[in-house]
């Protein structure tokens, strides 16, 4: 029991960051890899925030997803905009490089150290039923739960959440409704970022704070949205829970070495026996 | 109301208009003929300015409009019902119809216009929340066409309204395009089905490889060999 238990809280955080990718797969049609680079520099923002400036930790964290929200608009703006219409590989090389780059830079700033991170509230476990669960991991949960709520309101009854469904679907129409859709598209690489970025600051403290911290979190990431169908936005989350339910379980019973490679083996089976992923269905097929 | 002046536009080195001028009079509808690849789609591109040409004039309502973006045509009130109907297939019907509204801040004006696509559409309306990919074609031609009436248009851009849809709902497209006329709509209406179009249309222009052959007032039109012959059979 417990072993499923804190594999969900950790499904919440991939789920999070599944999110965050298949967003912005769905609406702007581009697999972002560099989303977990993404996601440690704003981890890392908010360490400098919160260590080095020595601010509050809630004032830090909103600090740093701010710093997300602008960092997603920068590299649309910057680089993915120009690709917007070229072929699918050159957007894939140019995310991956931006991985590269990215990961490259911060290891400069930062250094290859492994840091302590705070935790948002410290204490110790207490027992529900015959499960242990810090006040931390509750606040995990809830934090996930209230901005994929949030999120899903958003996308489903505002005007924005409109335009980037309908942007997502066909760009051009869209265009002729007089949707601004490059707005649109700058506005899911931001809420994208944001979304990995809390990620990243959920498990910092977990796994320590350097450079590398987030591949593993990505690959679990990406794991969580191919089950989830990759263009289903409930899809993620629950393909991200069974991820960190599954992770759990290998490292418990088999051996927690190898949890990366079962977690491929299970993209690797889901892309053979069911490529839609569960909640996924066929993507329309656009019309040029 | 609207004019075009020897627009030159390019697709890479294809020179699809060569010296296109167009001009609509305010009230009026208007059909651009021709056959598939002789530049209606393009010309109506360049009206909504998805496509910026390399030379030539654009003025709607005495101003100039190379240097307006797509978003501010529609805000303009020139609104593009494109080629293929392409509705959102993933939202509903209503959501498709909100969707046109995007520029229109004004909740009540919102109201009014779904009110009026359903009077156009009573159909519309028996399925407003079914998916617009589920709709056969004739239904979501007439969800795009209720959609541009969302936008709250002065001038109505319908590209092909009538391809691949049922005879018997090509006639009442039709006449559900005079009535929306009737309003005061100004329409440039892009057709294959050149009968059709030369029925209900005031003016026409039948454009040949980007260039305007020909040109006149509708009734005349019907009556020059040259259009009988290629365009009416016979």
């Amino acid at each position: 029991m417990q072993i499923i238990v804190s594999g969900l809280i950790f499904g919440f955080v991939y789920g999070l960051a599944a999110l965050g990718l298949v967003l912005i797969y769905k609406t702007t049609d581009i697999v972002n890899f560099a989303q977990g680079e993404m996601a440690m520099v704003t981890t890392f923002m908010s360490f400098v925030l919160l260590s080095q400036l020595g601010m509050p930790y809630f004032v830090a964290f909103a600090l740093a997803l701010l710093f997300a929200a602008l960092f997603g608009m920068i590299i649309y703006h910057v680089f993915m905009k120009r690709v917007q219409t070229s072929p699918p590989l050159n957007q894939m090389v140019l995310t991956l490089g931006l991985f590269l780059v990215i990961n490259g830079i911060a290891g400069l700033i930062w250094g290859y150290h492994p840091r302590s991170y705070p935790e948002a509230f410290a204490g110790d476990p207490f027992q529900i039923g015959s499960v242990f669960i810090t006040f931390n991991e509750l606040f995990m949960v809830g934090l996930t739960f209230i901005l994929m709520l949030v999120f899903y309101l958003i996308f489903r009854y505002t005007r924005i959440g409109l335009a980037m469904r309908a942007s997502s679907q066909d760009m051009v129409a869209a265009e002729l409704m007089g949707i601004k859709v490059s707005h649109v598209f700058m506005s899911a690489w931001a809420i994208g970022a944001v979304l990995g970025g809390v990620a990243g600051i959920m498990t910092a403290p977990f796994i320590f704070l350097n450079t590398t911290m987030m591949m593993d979190i990505l690959i679990m990431a990406f794991a969580g949205a191919v089950i989830g169908g990759f263009i289903s936005l409930p899809g993620a989350v629950v393909g991200g829970l069974i991820v960190g339910v599954y992770e759990n379980l290998v490292s418990y019973y088999i051996a927690p070495e190898l949890k990366m490679v079962y977690t491929f083996i299970l993209i690797i089976v889901i892309l053979y026996v069911r490529p839609q992923g569960i909640l996924g269905g066929p993507k329309f097929v656009k019309k040029v | 109301m609207l004019k075009l002046t020897d627009i030159h536009s390019y697709y890479g080195h294809v020179h699809a208009l060569r010296g296109v001028s167009i001009e609509l009079k305010k009230g009026s509808i208007v059909s651009l003929l021709g056959a598939n690849g002789a530049g209606k789609s393009t010309t109506l591109k360049v009206i909504s300015r998805l496509i910026n040409p390399k030379q030539g004039v654009y003025e709607y309502q005495q101003g100039s409009m190379l240097r307006t973006s797509p978003g501010d045509v529609v805000k303009k009130g020139i609104i593009h019902c494109p080629e293929g109907r392409r509705v959102f297939p993933l939202l509903s019907v209503e959501e498709n119809l909100r969707i046109g509204a995007y520029q229109v801040k004004d909740r009540d004006q919102i109201k009014q216009g779904m009110e009026r696509a359903f009077h156009y559409f009573p159909r519309l309306k028996e399925r407003m929340h079914q998916k617009a990919g589920t709709l056969s074609g004739g239904e979501q031609q007439m969800l795009a066409i209720g959609r541009a009436l969302m936008g709250q248009p002065k001038v109505l851009l319908l590209d092909e309204p009538s391809l691949g849809i049922a005879p018997l709902l090509v006639k009442e497209i039709f006449n559900i395009i005079q009535s929306i006329n009737r309003e005061g709509i100004t329409i440039l209406l892009v057709e294959q089905n050149a009968r059709k179009a030369l029925e209900i249309s005031d003016y026409a222009y039948v454009l040949e490889n980007g260039e305007v052959a020909l040109e006149g007032e509708s009734e005349a039109l019907r009556d020059n060999d040259r259009v009988r012959q290629l365009y009416l059979g016979g």
